[in-house]
Formats: C-alpha cells, sequence, structure tokens
C-alpha cells in the first residue's frame, strides 16, 4: 500500500515546560476495527470482513465476525470503562473530547496512547493478519490522532508474533513525527526469549522504548500469557495480571538481553510494580549463589532493572500507611523508574492529584514528568 | 442552613439534581420517592460521585451464594466503581473509614429541603 505520511500542523501550546506526562492513556476506535479499513490494503478488508458491515445480528454468532482477542470470560461489574467520561460516541473514541476531558481536566502536557483494543494483537493466532492490523492502526493513530493536538504521542504498535515482520514495522514508522515508544502486545513467550530479538534491534536502532501493557488475553488465549491456574473471578484475575509481567522481568534478566542490548528501555505498563520489591531482592539474592548458570548476568540484577526498566504508576497502591509508600518508593527507586499513568478512559483510572499524593515531592516531581523526559528524550517535546 | 432545593416536580423518581452550596456540590436523588442527598464527592479520589449510577447491592453472603437486595439502594462511583449506601453514606466494604456525606432531605409544602 502507498504510505501516507501525515501532514502535522498541530497548533504550539503555550508555555513549552513538561509538567505532567501520562504515559498510558487507552483511545477507543468509534466503529471497532472498521475505522481501520481505510488505512488497510483491499485484500485484508476482504479477509477480515471489513469491506461492508454485517448485520448487527452476526456479531454475535461464533466465527462469522472477526474481533481482536481481548476478555470475554472475566467480567467486571461495574463495566470497564468510567462512566463520566465525556464526549459522544464509545468512551476516548473523539480525541476533542479527550484532549478536554485528560488532558485539560488535569493539565497533562503529554499523552502517550496505548490503543485500546490493541494490546490483545500478540494473542491472535494468523500472524500475517495480526501485522496488517498494526500497520494500518499505526496510519491511523498518526492520521486521526496526532495531527489533531500537540500534546498526544503514539507508542508504534507491531504484532509480535514475527519478529521479523515487527522490526519491520518498526523501522517502517519509528521516525516518523509524534511516535515515542514501541506498544508491544504480550505473547506467552517470556521477555528474555530470543524470539524477541528482532524487536529489542529495532527498537535499539531508533532508540525507541518498548511498552508492554496486559493484554486482557492471559489465560484465556493460548498465544497469551498464562497465569499460575485459571482464574474464576475477574477480582482474580484483574490482580494476577501482574503475574507474567513478574516472569518477564527475572526473564529479561536471566538472558542477559541487557547485556546484549545495552541501550534497551522497558516499560512495564499497567502491572503495578510493588511487587518487584520481592522478585528482586529474591533475584538478588539467588544470583549470588546460581551465577554460574548465567555468567552473563554480570551485575547485581537489580541494577539491570533499575537501569533499563521503567513502571508505570497505575493502579496505584493504597496501604493502610501512607509511609509504606515512601518505603517502597525507596526500594525500587522510583526517583527514577517510576513513570505517572492515568490509564484513561478504564475504571482503575487515576487522577493525578489524589492517587499519589503519598509518594514523597521530590520523587514526585520526577515520577510526573522527569522520568518520562528521561526515558522518551526529546521525542516528547 | 436549610436549603431549598426546589419543587418535588423538578426531580421525577429515578433522576437526581446536582446543586451548588457555596461551592459544594451536593446531588440530590429521587428513588423511587425516597429522596436523598450526598456530597458530589467520593471519599477516595475525588470523583464527581454523584454521576454515578443508583443500583441495588449485593449483600455479603456464604461462599457459593448471591443475594441482590434491589431495594437497599447504593451510589457507585462512576470512576472507581466503589459503592456508597445511600441512606448512610457509607461503604460496605470499610463503614468505619470510608463515607460520604449524606444529608437530610426533608419536604415540605411540595418543596425539597436539606440541612447542610
Amino acid at each position: 500500500m502507498t504510505v501516507q505520511e501525515p501532514q502535522l500542523d498541530r497548533p504550539d501550546l503555550p508555555g513549552q515546560e513538561i509538567k505532567l506526562v501520562d504515559c498510558d492513556v487507552h483511545n477507543y476506535f468509534v466503529d471497532g476495527l472498521y475505522d481501520l479499513a481505510p488505512y488497510m490494503p483491499v485484500e485484508w478488508r476482504h479477509r477480515l470482513g471489513l469491506e461492508a458491515k454485517p448485520p448487527s445480528w452476526m456479531s454475535g454468532i461464533n466465527g462469522v465476525t472477526f474481533s481482536l482477542p481481548k476478555n470475554d470470560l472475566y467480567i467486571n461489574p461495574t463495566g470497564g470503562l468510567r462512566r463520566d467520561v465525556a464526549g459522544d460516541g464509545p468512551p476516548a473514541s473523539d480525541p476533542v473530547a479527550v484532549a478536554q476531558d485528560l488532558l485539560d481536566t488535569w493539565g497533562i502536557d503529554r499523552a502517550i496512547l496505548l490503543g485500546g483494543a490493541m494490546s490483545g494483537l500478540g494473542a491472535l493466532p494468523q500472524y500475517d493478519a495480526a501485522a496488517a492490523v498494526a500497520s494500518a492502526y499505526n496510519e491511523w493513530i498518526a492520521d486521526r490522532w496526532l495531527r489533531e493536538d500537540k500534546r498526544y504521542r503514539a507508542a508504534l504498535l507491531i504484532a509480535p508474533q514475527d519478529p521479523e515482520l515487527a522490526a519491520r514495522e518498526i523501522h517502517r514508522v519509528a521516525e516518523r513525527e509524534g511516535f515515542v515508544a514501541i506498544h508491544v502486545p504480550v505473547l506467552s513467550t517470556l521477555a528474555g526469549e530470543r524470539h524477541w530479538y528482532p524487536i529489542y534491534a529495532a527498537a535499539e536502532e531508533h532508540d525507541l522504548p518498548l511498552m508492554v501493557h496486559p493484554g486482557a488475553t492471559e489465560s484465556i488465549y493460548p498465544r497469551a500469557p498464562q497465569m499460575g491456574g485459571v482464574p474464576t473471578y475477574y477480582l482474580e484475575w484483574h490482580t494476577m495480571l501482574t503475574q507474567p509481567p513478574q516472569s518477564n522481568l527475572v526473564s529479561l534478566v536471566c538472558h542477559g538481553v541487557f547485556e546484549r542490548f545495552p541501550r534497551l528501555k522497558y516499560v512495564v505498563v499497567e502491572s503495578g510494580f510493588a511487587w518487584a520489591v520481592d522478585v528482586l531482592w529474591r533475584l538478588d539474592r539467588d544470583w549470588k549463589a546460581l551465577r554460574d548458570e548465567v555468567p552473563w548476568v554480570k551485575r547485581s540484577p537489580s541494577e539491570y532493572v533499575f537501569e533499563h526498566v521503567r513502571f508505570t504508576t497505575q493502579p496505584f497502591i493504597e496501604p493502610k500507611r501512607r509511609e509504606h509508600v515512601a518505603a517502597i518508593c525507596e526500594i525500587l527507586e522510583c526517583d527514577r523508574t517510576l513513570l505517572y499513568s492515568s490509564d484513561y478512559p478504564h475504571w482503575d483510572f487515576d487522577n493525578p492529584k489524589r492517587a499519589l499524593s503519598a509518594i514523597p515531592k521530590t520523587t514526585l516531581d520526577r515520577v510526573f514528568a522527569l522520568n518520562a523526559l528521561d526515558t522518551f528524550g526529546d521525542r516528547l517535546r | 442552613m436549610r436549603i431549598v432545593v426546589g419543587n418535588t416536580e423538578e426531580i421525577p423518581s429515578g433522576e437526581r439534581k446536582i446543586i451548588d452550596v457555596s461551592g459544594r456540590s451536593i446531588g440530590v436523588f429521587n428513588v423511587d420517592g425516597h429522596y436523598y442527598a450526598v456530597r458530589d464527592l467520593c471519599p477516595h479520589h475525588g470523583a464527581p460521585l454523584c454521576r454515578g449510577r443508583v443500583v441495588g447491592t449485593v449483600l455479603a453472603s456464604e461462599p457459593t451464594e448471591y443475594v441482590y437486595d434491589s431495594q437497599r439502594k447504593v451510589l457507585r462511583c462512576p470512576w472507581h466503581g466503589f459503592e456508597f449506601d445511600l441512606e448512610t453514606g457509607l461503604s460496605p466494604c470499610d463503614p468505619r473509614n470510608l463515607r460520604v456525606k449524606v444529608y437530610k432531605v426533608t419536604i415540605q409544602d411540595d418543596e425539597i429541603v436539606i440541612d447542610v
């Protein structure tokens, strides 16, 4: 297909100082994948059934209409999205309304968009279809969102099932204006495995951090990460979505990924962070006894993590005693490892004025903007 | 301080009116002819609570048993879904520490009056 270079004529904002960066905002389609159809070659529009809309009764019949892998099993009784989100149509489907409702309301200077329906893409069994969706998405977000408001940034979406195709997509899009990171949908293949290396090499070449967000496919689809056992309740499933990121973190260190790719940055999005206290303490201790199994791990595991891995805040911890937040921030060196995120428009949205108030003031300045600026660099400016 | 919210016809059953009392936002609800007034500020993260849904509530029960009480009404926060009892303002999860301010409502000559 012909590649459209987006003409970015976004107005400059008054005052260029960046004080608040939201590292996880989910934008949604107005009309599902039909929004992507104009950005797709005709072959894929045909294959995915996006040429014309089928009658509505068809969407409820298995295997007749196409949809991306998503959570259809664990049902949140309050609904997955905030009830008060402004704008017509599906929540967060209108870039102008999101700019007003989220960015203006909370004084957010930059928002990194991770497509709300896209995190489950890795669970799609047909690799080429996933890659076609990713390419169309990158065209769509540049055209529909990035040009609407100077405060928006996008994470370039890849389909990680075929790492060579994914690397090709990174090279295709990476240097376009507005893309600041790579949105990596989750797979059951852990993050340290060689499968990923073409993707890591491409990310490093373009100096783009990886952003890994739960797929909402965990323990539902065979190619998605599996938790320990099959949860019964949404509460179990949602709480334990932090399990696969723990495995990925340990895998990255043990495979020596940060030795092989010394400039790689890996952002763990919407997956909690306080669990890293225990995981890193255990890993550091075991490494002292077992380092001869992984001699390429030359430094204490936590050193690699604090240097290369970043965590986003939402959903933030709410311990009974506020000082426990400060203790965890100190242990995990949050003055360089933690990035603010709201998760707008999801039900567990964290507003910046209130949710993080237990973080010590000097650390909070870093969490709100400076750590993000260090991570994403000039592309945020 | 007595505040006249308006005539009862202004808030039909199932509806709500959000008023400003000296900078304080308060939601006044008509639920099947019963009136409630609630501070429009979630004590959890400060959400505009009174934009939430008024629904029944699932009672604490034995394992595997669900008991839904459609008479006892709660207001559910539009952000995180926390529940607050419309009568008492208490959270069913943590009634000692988590509550929203509720105000007494009376009807006087077809006028809705709250004590603030």
